[in-house]
């Protein structure tokens, strides 16, 4: 356990050391999360709108907030660890010690991802007290939920990151990544806008979970239950990721040959 | 530089993009789907509104496809490029491209084409020609979209340019090298909606409204020319 402390500490000390890194990636999510806010603003204002199926303005713009600040958290840069470490043959050196593959992997993700753990906890905090504040199951069947879908989201990049054994590029998947969040997460607008056929279908897609259901949470939309349902596909959705996520390693791992490229 | 080693250039692209097909066809099919969701949100937006702030569907829409148009182009001509010099920088392989008997500049700019990304150039084109049909333009405006675009993907490498250029002083600067992209992004959705501070920012300072939003605001007859005549300069 201590060797996966190391790394989260590492992990969150590299963080710091690169500061500028830091801030020019939390200003690059401030410049969308202002696009979608004014997109938003222009289409309540256009129309004079009140109430957009349950939103009003102020709703509508705590939510893309929130949703937006979650998917610095649930991002998809990890997904390009393995594919890097295979391309430079640096997966043998992580083969070759003592160590989980997976829980490095947990470790450098969680440690990667801290300064923002802690600041999404308070605002999860902040957030949840003011809402339901006397309901302590709520609370906790949130909290629950949020560290469900870390532990998910963490098995869904990790089997997405096994496609390194196949392709040389992977870079042509971060944007479609993104792009999947932004619409499949209710990013740039609330997934229950879409027809009721549509959100049935696609309200409890991993990124729905992580983004929209989420912040739907949090703002108070469901009661504990619900929650609890939603714990229940998030889990189930990590079991299927987790099974293929060993298949695909497993048949990786034959491809690699060992060294660089 | 001359046409001959350019020739090269993309005999070498081509081979690259033949020997790593199943990467080639990952790039065109994710590129495809990029372009469809952002229509798609297009879709959702306006089931609620007919028009938003002056912009109807119909202007959104070619908006999306001029700004795919030109992020191609320049993905096209110049992203390879870009993504290796920083490379380059940081490990101090630039020595090599200096010491060759061309000049370094065109060296390293056009020393490899993504022909992938032509592949979507091509259907984003297909798909603005298709949308552009339904409304008659003028000559001029056509030669005023063309242009722009063109002078767009300049636009754009320029900028990347800069960016790549801080490589030469901060190691880790990856995010960074993304910013141009967020700026683009924000510039793919209609100027009109954001706060006057912003587009005097993004218009007068670094002129990317003007390099996305400006190719539909000729054919919509809706430009400043003051505008237009600072991004030229």
């Amino acid at each position: 356990m201590k060797k996966y402390l190391y790394i989260i500490y590492n992990q969150c000390a590299l963080q710091l050391i690169y500061k500028f890194d830091f801030f020019v990636g939390l200003l690059s999510k401030a410049v969308q999360l202002f696009m979608t806010i004014f997109i938003w603003r222009a289409i309540y204002i256009s129309n004079g709108y009140e109430v957009i199926k349950g939103y009003t303005f102020e709703t509508m713009i705590m939510y893309i907030i929130m949703n937006n600040f979650s998917s610095i958290l649930f991002s998809f840069e990890y997904c390009f660890r393995l594919g890097q470490m295979i391309r430079s043959g640096k997966l043998t050196t992580i083969l070759l010690r003592p160590i989980s593959i997976l829980g490095e992997g947990f470790s450098y993700y969680l440690g990667n991802k801290f300064i923002y753990i802690i600041i999404y906890i308070i605002v999860f905090i902040t957030m949840c007290l003011q809402l339901k504040g006397s309901q302590i199951n709520y609370l906790i069947a949130c909290l629950l939920l949020v560290i469900i879908n870390v532990g998910m989201f963490f098995m869904l990049l990790s089997f997405i990151s096994t496609l390194g054994f196949r392709f040389i590029q992977m870079w042509p998947l971060r944007p479609i990544l993104t792009a999947f969040y932004l619409l499949l997460g209710g990013v740039y607008f609330p997934l229950d806008l879409l027809s009721e056929k549509w959100y049935s279908i696609i309200s409890l897609n991993p990124f729905s979970l992580v983004g929209h259901i989420t912040t739907k949470a949090m703002q108070g939309f469901y009661n504990t239950k619900e929650i609890l349902v939603y714990c229940l596909v998030s889990i189930l959705w990590a079991e299927i990721f987790r099974f293929f996520y060993g298949r695909a390693m497993e048949r990786g791992l034959k491809l690699y040959e060992g060294m660089g490229s | 530089m001359s046409k001959k080693l350019y020739k090269v250039f993309i005999s070498h692209s081509l081979q690259e993009t033949l020997i790593y097909r199943s990467t080639s066809v990952f790039i065109v099919v994710f590129g495809i789907l990029f372009f469809v969701i952002e229509l798609v949100s297009g879709m959702v937006y306006f089931e609620y509104t007919d028009s938003l702030l002056g912009w109807t569907k119909y202007d959104y829409y070619m908006l999306i496809c001029t700004s795919y148009i030109i992020q191609c182009g320049y993905q096209m001509l110049f992203s390879s490029a870009h993504e290796s010099l920083c490379e380059k920088i940081i490990e101090g392989e630039l020595d090599y491209i200096f010491v060759r008997p061309v000049n370094s500049f065109f060296y390293y700019i056009f020393y490899r084409v993504d022909l992938p990304s032509a592949i979507n150039l091509t259907i984003a084109i297909i798909v603005q020609v298709i949308i552009m049909s339904k409304k008659s333009y003028s000559i001029l405006q056509m030669i005023g979209f063309v242009l722009f675009i063109l002078l767009g993907i300049w636009f754009l490498f320029l900028l990347n340019q800069i960016v790549v250029m801080v490589s030469f002083w901060k190691e880790k600067s990856s995010k960074l090298m993304g910013m141009p992209e967020y700026f683009v992004d924000a510039s793919t959705r209609p100027k009109d909606m954001y706060p006057n501070v912003i587009k005097y920012l993004l218009i007068w300072i670094i002129p990317i409204f003007t390099t996305i939003n400006g190719p539909v605001d000729i054919l919509k007859n809706d430009y400043n020319m003051v505008a237009f005549l600072w991004y030229f300069i």
